[in-house]
């Protein structure tokens, strides 16, 4: 027999799949809504590496009175309801001013939200074929992956063991909602999602021309946008990049489309429940209880709010790169409690996963 | 936004993932379990079609004889039903109808023994096609015919694949795998492999058909009358060997799960009710709903006496994709208002393929 956990007086909060059946409309529409969101920090902070990486660069600063596009560059996994949980009186409050910490996502967590929207496809520090993806994600086209099934592969052997030919094919099937994932052995990798169907030109003879065939794509970058498809805003978030299949061949930008898009597979319902008993008399004790989800859990939040409403305490759960399960009690040392003066406050906790998030417990307390 | 449904008051049941990643021994572990169930019938009853026969059925399970095995119809039934059915190890059926009557036949078996590992619903078939997403595939290297999504059967798989392909895909089969026969025009089989293939070769290493063997684990529409049942009295063919030649010459073809080489991790299942009934409740009826991440089974409600004697039942079940179910619905079946005076106890269950749970379970008077 499975073992069988037994849990009462839950609360569920049941986040639907998608209505329609066109799952690259739903990603896509997904980084959109990530891209587009418009805000201003309370304050100026500046994101800057908290290790020191010689592989990467990383210098934004976003700046108090201006509006910015899009959410935050961090590492921290951060989905779109997650961002929005830092606003206070419609500003931006930052958590930290590094890269590891700070609230918000970079080119490959922001796409494995997207992709969250439809499928339990939690982050794992690639979007490529392999074991942990099961058979989730393919390489676009013919190509075939180098080696047998399991071995590590970066885009150089790709390419090694298929034609340019080969990969131009593959290039000439990418539509929207598939990925460009750079990745090399020896530094960091770098991942766009493709946000319109390729335009392909061929030479007479059938073959593609590298240099008159496109691929657009969305991605979150470290760097402010600086062209034409900014449309003016200050974003680190690229709309509509165009690039040529020569230039992503010669920066081994890799082909990868995740299999649901044309397998016939059916998105599901995603499940979060709560589990535990947290009330104006518990508290005094400290919080507790499980947060458990069927997708990956994006995070879970505990905030204390006075009686004007303001911020007080907060303990968030979060940067999480393959979790279904949280316990709240791991909150308390963050939150805090003891430390609060006499008075009356409200406690709220809340969870998410990549589709939305939801507050489980809201109630008054007295000190 | 996805659309998010909140429900307070939840009792869960989750049904942990199996341990191990032997998920061929898994699955042959629970067809071998449904195989073994040693029960009795507490009348004689035979199993026959309601409606037009599609293909022979005559089982008549005698009163006083011991039989081995889950029975033989087309309800869809899983080992916790069918051990909930029994009392003291007596089993009453509530049909004499193969459409109608608890149980399961050759598919639906299987089906339950793969939903303790993946989600896999019902669906009337177990190949390759777009119900299935990405989760089976055709062993070997044998070609899938015609375009993906569109309905084939053995014959156009023999059409296009050598027969010696055909062979090096059996001999690739292992414990778990499926040899389904399937054809357009009448009732197909379907079998469990139940140990890896036994493979012989002609001295220029091309298989010899007639001495390489797969054995097999199957539910079927007939008494097992040879060595493998054991002297037992059972429709559960166990271990029956079958040349490479036979199930060729027998169209039956060859499928594995991707998952048994993908490096797919089994997810928890969660079983969620939501619903208050209780002593007071119950004077209006049974309300509620039973919501699963994997296919639900069966819901049942048991009403027995004070002394702990059925009185009656109301099920939900033959369901050959669902993930919920309406309590409600159940009320007509139940009947309490026809219940005379006196005090009985109240059991709301509810399972998938791998267990169930008790949900409620109270007493209540009638007065």
């Amino acid at each position: 027999m499975n073992e069988m956990i037994f849990q009462e007086n839950c609360k569920i909060a049941t986040f639907k799949a998608p209505e329609t059946d066109n799952y690259r409309q739903v990603v896509m529409d997904y980084m959109m809504k990530m891209a587009d969101y418009e805000w201003s920090p309370k304050e100026t902070f500046h994101i800057g590496l908290k290790k020191n990486r010689t592989d990467m660069g990383l210098d934004l600063t976003y700046e108090k009175g201006k509006v910015y596009h899009g959410v935050t560059y961090c590492f921290t996994k951060a989905s779109f309801d997650e961002f929005l949980q830092m606003f206070e009186d419609g500003e931006f409050v930052n958590n930290s001013e590094y890269y590891e910490e700070c609230v918000g996502n970079n080119c490959q967590s922001s796409i494995d939200m997207a992709y969250q929207q439809i499928m339990d496809f939690p982050f794992f520090g690639s979007i490529q074929p392999n074991p942990k993806r099961g058979m989730m994600l393919k390489l676009a086209g013919n190509l075939v992956l180098p080696g047998k099934w399991g071995d590590s592969y970066d885009t150089e052997d790709i390419w090694n063991a298929n034609s340019k030919n080969d990969v131009m094919e593959a290039y000439a099937t990418l539509d929207m909602g598939d990925v460009l994932y750079f990745s090399s052995k020896k530094r960091s990798g770098h991942l766009r999602m493709v946000s319109k169907p390729a335009e392909v030109t061929r030479f007479e003879n059938g073959i593609i021309d590298p240099e008159n065939s496109f691929i657009y794509t969305i991605e979150q970058t470290n760097t402010w946008d600086t062209q034409d498809t900014a449309r003016g805003r200050n974003t680190t978030w690229f709309v509509n990049r165009k690039r040529t299949f020569a230039a992503l061949y010669r920066r081994f930008f890799k082909p990868v489309t995740p299999t649901i898009f044309t397998s016939g597979e059916k998105s599901k319902d995603a499940f979060v429940h709560y589990c535990g008993t947290n009330n104006a008399e518990t508290i005094k004790n400290g919080i507790s209880g499980t947060i458990t989800a069927t997708f990956p859990l994006a995070y879970a939040r505990v905030t204390v709010r006075d009686t004007e409403g303001k911020l007080v305490k907060k303990a968030m759960k979060y940067d999480l790169p393959k979790c279904y399960s949280i316990d709240l009690s791991e909150l308390n040392e963050e939150l805090d409690l003891p430390s609060l003066e006499k008075g009356t406050y409200t406690l709220t906790i809340r969870a998410g996963i990549a589709r939305g998030g939801v507050d489980f417990e809201k109630f008054e307390f007295i000190l | 936004m996805a659309e998010m449904i909140f429900q307070d008051n939840c009792k869960v049941a989750i049904f942990k993932a199996p341990e191990g990643d032997n998920y061929r021994k898994i699955v042959k572990d629970y067809m071998m379990k449904m195989a073994d169930v040693e029960w009795t019938p507490k009348e004689t009853f035979s199993i026959k079609w309601k409606g037009e026969p599609r293909f022979k059925i005559d089982l008549t399970y005698e009163k006083g004889v011991k039989y081995h095995g889950v029975t033989y119809t087309d309800t869809k039934g899983n080992f916790d039903m069918f051990e909930q059915l029994l009392e003291d190890g007596v089993f009453t059926p509530n049909s004499e109808y193969y459409d109608e009557c608890f149980g399961n036949h050759c598919s639906a078996s299987m089906d339950m023994a793969f939903q303790q590992c993946f989600d896999f619903p019902y669906t009337g078939t177990v190949k390759p096609n777009p119900q299935r997403g990405t989760m089976l595939k055709l062993c070997g290297n044998l070609k899938q015919p015609t375009a993906y999504g569109t309905g084939y059967d053995s014959a156009d798989v023999w059409a296009i694949n050598s027969k010696e392909d055909v062979m090096e895909a059996f001999a690739s089969m292992d414990t778990g795998d499926i040899l389904y026969y399937s054809n357009k025009h009448k009732s197909g089989h379907a079998r469990m492999v139940s140990l890896p293939a036994e493979v012989v070769r002609f001295e220029n290493g091309v298989i010899d058909p007639e001495n390489s063997y797969i054995y097999t684990v199957e539910q079927t529409n007939a008494w097992d009358k040879t060595d493998a049942a054991r002297g037992r009295n059972t429709t559960w063919f166990v271990d029956h060997k079958y040349s490479f030649a036979t199930l060729y010459q027998k169209y039956f073809k060859p499928v594995t799960f991707t998952a048994y080489t993908s490096g797919e991790k089994l997810k928890d299942a969660y079983i969620i009710y939501s619903g208050i009934n209780n002593a007071e409740t119950i004077k209006n009826g049974v309300s509620g709903t039973i919501t699963t991440t994997f296919p639900l089974t069966y819901v049942r409600i048991t009403i027995r006496d004070s002394e702990g004697k059925f009185v009656r039942h109301a099920v939900i079940y033959n369901l050959p994709k669902s993930y919920s179910a309406d309590i409600s619905e159940m009320n007509e079946q139940l009947d309490l208002k026809s219940l005379e005076k006196g005090t009985y106890s109240f059991t709301l269950r509810a399972g998938i393929a791998r267990g169930g749970a008790d949900f409620e379970s109270f007493e209540f008077t009638v007065e």
